[in-house]
């Protein structure tokens, strides 16, 4: 008996020492290269035709334990992923809710750093196409200020510097906007994805500011800008879809 | 050989020493980065400053492994960041040789919309009541695009006098501050005579960056502010590199025109026309009583950066305005005229670092009025020299300060033709003429701290006069302690004692102290969609005013007491808007008996529906609504032999009023593209419903019969605005 209870005593206890190892490699293992995951889980959906890879995503993050708000900033991006989906499938209403829970995830969130306004304003900037006359000009200006609080934070986050350039691009000129985008593009791709290398942070931005860039240059007629910035730009994200839209673009009509 | 021994041994202990050197080879540097609460923070990047290539990633335990080579860059400093957490930064010397390092990092506390961290923004920003930019000037229903008209619609504005004068929560516009670039703005308001469209502020919205509205209590880094107060702050950096607008509307022609010279310097250039005829001859019933009226007017802003941290900025203004109308006083009604012509000067040239500004500001006002009426023919020449020198240090993202210096200098000289009786203003009756010259030196020094503790952020302000012989001490005091409940709830506690000097007008011509005691309690609720105000607040002024029935200026203290509730809801295209002031104001003149203040008022309602489509129009319905103002009645007449005129006698001050007042304002507008420019074509009318909304009473010769002036009735008024 008493070898009975020593045994289940050795058994509970290695039961537990193994979810206390299994459970945090499990957390580290998903949050691994989380962005390029959602990204996975975002093409997976559309192939499918089914919320399913994104929803799942979205279950795994929810259930890692962490204090750093990483969770919800990786939430947050994956309601935005959520939210192109839905707009792919013309499904108007389940994109504008999709956006509206991740800008509420990352305004609850209390003490954001550059990233958390960097992605907050790429949000807002993205939910400008659901919003309606003034409800839009609103949106806009909060875009422009949550990016320029990224940028106060810090400067060399080029997420921040590519909504910025973003807001202005899409802006039409009789209001101002076209002014600056070219030269925040060109801000945000002279910077770095990341400082080091962290597979748990953030790198996205500069392949979608090469290709903005790009369309500015096409839009403008300047083609050899164009072809010169989609150069640098191919040979850094070969398979960017945008990008070999553009490079077909060019061949066509230039 | 035991020689050569030892130097082989010294040599081999050098090298050992040399490669053992943390300088030269590599350093292995394993840690853990926690949290406040000692819990691993996750996915911290680690890496050394000059050489990033050098990094690494904690894992899930907070643990990391860094090995530091510095073959690969120098090796200065370690920096140890994630999400949520404020940036910590190690030199690299400290960690040599250590086995083991803990690393704290902190949650980041400082809300950084909440509070001011930059040295290029107002010291003060959070305890403004309202923040307003370009587009929401243009954005006000009611504002005409003018930044002070903007105001009026707001809930703090108490002004039923349908110009764009500043008035907050009760006091009169003559206490009530307007400050362009840190320099006080007296009479910001062109055309101060007219009754209805064409009543403006001098300032152009165009050049504006920011006005921040301190509806009481403003903070104390401002000199001779008694009650409420606007702070405005030109732009610093253009949005298009050139940029033509020209106008063109039923009263006035105008262009500006701004450009770039480089990165951060620009000008922009401004001029306008305004004339009469085509306005009168459309709106000629309804504003009869208008002869004439115009106005010429030119600015320009030039900013010019030195280099990153040194700029200046020149704002300077020019007007010439004349107005022609009817007007009465007394039981006289006759022509009134009027010619103002004015320039003012802003200068400022500040330095600015991340945590310190030092900023020198110069404002010249100079001013030349002439009056006539009746037997009145008033000259008003008026000057005006204001320097201060302002500095701002943040010393931590939780303590900051301000502190300065300020000198103002004006003198005024009255050229007066007056009537010999009051009573008596018909140009036949008697007269005595005399030239009163007046001067005023004020000199205050300051001391303002802002302290943010968590969710609270408190500002404490102290304000001294330096006087002169003939000058009374004061020293005033105020503080503001905002709380932040939440994202979408604040609290706004105020309470002060100011003291400051009175501005000459044609009525009471010399320089008086002023004074007030106020104390407020706001509550904002805002979200995306919903705004909500509430505010209760209550103050006691003393100041000089000039009483018909005394026939002499008297010092009069003020009691207002007001609740104010506002709300704005936005919903897709809609935007709504409500607000309701009680206002409870009485004056006395030192006597026990306390009287109405001429806008003591239960209510005060304005309202406004928005609907915005860029695609068909933009189109504004307005409402306000207030009970009429009071005033003291005449109640009889004595005929006086020697002015052969009627001496009124008055009743008691301020016990009738008028009839209640409604304006319903009707705004439509819209905006063109066309290629690359845009045209705004805009048009309002104003008293849609026709309704005449008296203003005062005339008298006949004797009194014994009254009829009423009105406010103007249904107003037209349209134009465009091309932008190329």
């Amino acid at each position: 008996m008493k070898k009975t209870i020593y045994l289940l005593l050795i058994f509970v206890s290695t039961l537990s020492a193994g979810f206390s190892i299994i459970s945090p490699e499990n957390s580290e293992t998903i949050l691994m290269n989380i962005q390029e995951k959602i990204y996975d889980a975002f093409v997976l959906s559309l192939q499918e035709q089914d919320t399913k890879p994104l929803t799942e995503i979205q279950q795994k993050i929810k259930q890692i334990e962490d204090e750093s708000h990483i969770t919800t900033y990786w939430m947050a991006y994956a309601k935005y992923y959520e939210s192109i989906y839905y707009l792919k499938v013309n499904d108007t209403k389940n994109a504008k809710a999709a956006i509206s829970k991740g800008i509420n995830l990352i305004e609850d969130v209390p003490n954001k750093d550059s990233e958390y306004y960097a992605l907050l304003a790429h949000l807002q900037s993205f939910s400008t196409q659901f919003a309606e006359g003034i409800s839009a000009m609103l949106i806009s200006n909060k875009t422009k200020e949550n990016a320029k609080s990224a940028l106060k934070l810090d400067s060399t986050n080029l997420r921040a510097w590519y909504v910025l350039g973003c807001n202005d691009y899409y802006t039409p000129k009789a209001y101002g906007g076209k002014q600056k985008c070219e030269e925040y593009f060109q801000k945000s791709i002279s910077l770095e994805n990341q400082t080091i290398k962290n597979p748990y942070m953030p790198s996205w931005g500069k392949d979608d500011a090469f290709a903005l860039l790009v369309a500015y240059y096409i839009n403008e007629n300047e083609i050899e800008k164009a072809r010169e910035y989609l150069k640098k730009a191919l040979s850094l994200y070969p398979d960017n879809y945008m990008l070999n839209q553009y490079a077909e673009e060019i061949k066509k009509e230039h | 050989m035991r020689k050569k021994l030892k130097k082989s041994i010294k040599q081999s202990c050098v090298l050992f020493a040399l490669l053992c050197s943390p300088a030269i080879c590599g350093q292995t540097i394993n840690g853990k980065v926690v949290n406040a609460a000692k819990n691993p923070v996750f996915a911290a990047s680690i890496y050394i400053k000059s050489t990033p290539s050098v990094g690494t990633v904690s894992n899930i335990k907070g643990e990391f492994e860094l090995i530091a080579d510095e073959e690969q860059g120098l090796l200065d400093t370690v920096v140890v960041s994630c999400i949520g957490y404020q940036q910590k930064k190690i030199p690299f010397d400290m960690l040599q040789n250590r086995n083991f390092l803990e690393i704290m990092l902190y949650e980041k506390s400082v809300p950084i919309n909440e509070v001011t961290i930059k040295t290029s923004a107002s010291l003060t920003r959070e305890f403004s009541i309202k923040k307003m930019d370009k587009l929401s000037i243009y954005m006000s229903p009611v504002s005409n695009g003018d930044p002070l008209k903007a105001i009026s619609f707001l809930p703090y504005s108490t002004n039923t006098s349908e110009t764009a004068n500043t008035e907050l929560r009760g006091s009169s516009a003559d206490v009530s501050r307007v400050v362009l670039n840190n320099v006080p703005i007296y009479k910001p308001i062109r055309n101060t005579r007219l009754d209805g469209l064409g009543n403006f502020s001098i300032f152009n919205t165009e050049l504006i960056e920011e006005q921040l509205v301190y509806a009481g209590n403003p903070p104390l880094k401002f000199s001779n502010s008694i009650a409420g107060l606007v702070e405005i702050k030109t732009i610093e950096e253009l949005k298009n590199p050139e940029e033509l607008r020209l106008s063109l509307s039923l009263a006035s022609v105008g262009a500006s025109y701004s450009k770039e010279l480089n990165k951060k310097s620009f000008y922009q250039l401004y001029g306008n026309h305004q004339f009469s005829s085509a306005y009168l001859k459309l709106n000629d019933k309804n504003s009869s009583f208008i002869h004439d009226f115009s106005s010429t007017d030119a600015g320009l802003n030039f900013h010019y950066r030195l280099s990153d941290k040194l700029f200046t900025n020149l704002y300077s203004y020019f007007i010439t305005e004349e107005y022609n109308s009817d007007n009465f006083m007394a039981n006289y009604m006759g022509n009134m005229y009027s010619r103002n012509k004015r320039n003012f000067n802003v200068a400022n040239i500040e330095y600015r670092s991340h945590f310190f500004s030092i900023a020198l500001n110069n404002g010249t006002n100079f001013m030349k009025t002439n009056f006539n009426f009746g037997n009145f023919n008033n000259q008003q020449k008026e000057e005006q020299i204001f320097t201060s020198i302002d500095s701002k240090i943040y010393f931590t993202n939780f303590l900051s300060l301000q502190t300065g210096l300020s000198h103002e200098y004006s003198k005024e000289i009255f050229s007066n033709t007056l009537p010999k009786y009051p009573y008596a203003v018909s140009p036949k009756d008697s007269t005595f003429s005399f030239v009163n010259p007046t001067k005023m030196q004020n000199t205050e020094v300051y001391l303002y701290g802002k302290l943010l503790l968590g969710n609270i952020i408190g500002g404490l302000g102290l304000r001294k006069n330096i006087p002169t012989t003939d000058q009374e001490n004061y020293l005033s005091f105020q503080g503001n302690f905002k709380y932040n409940l939440s994202k979408h709830h604040s609290f706004l506690f105020s309470a002060g004692k100011y003291n400051g000097y009175s501005i000459p007008d044609y009525l009471i011509e010399d320089f008086h102290q002023v004074q007030s005691k106020q104390f407020s309690f706001e509550y904002s609720f805002n979200a995306d969609q919903l705004d909500i105000n509430f505010a209760l607040y209550a103050k006691k002024e003393r100041q000089p005013v000039y009483y018909r029935e005394f026939e002499s200026i008297r010092t009069t203290n003020l009691k207002i007491k007001g609740i104010e509730f506002s709300f704005e809801y936005s919903y897709e295209r809609l935007k709504f808007y409500g607000s309701c002031i009680s206002l409870d104001s009485h004056f006395n003149v030192g006597e026990e008996d306390w009287y109405n203040s001429y806008n003591d008022m239960d209510y005060l309602l304005k309202a406004s529906s928005s609907y915005y489509n860029h695609k068909v129009f933009n189109i504004s319905l307005n409402l306000t609504i207030h009970p009429g103002l009071y005033y003291t009645p005449v109640t009889g007449s004595d005929f006086d032999e020697t002015t052969e005129n009627y001496r009124p006698l008055y009743g008691q001050y301020n016990s009738q009023h008028h009839t209640s007042y409604t304006s319903l304002d009707l705004t439509i507008n819209k905006i063109i593209n066309y290629k690359q420019s845009r045209i705004l074509v805009f048009s309002t009318i104003s008293n849609l419903l026709n309704k005449s909304n008296q203003q005062k009473i005339i008298y006949n010769r004797d009194y014994s019969e009254i009829s009423y002036w009105n406010y103007q009735k249904r107003i037209i008024y349209f134009g465009f605005i091309i932008t190329l």
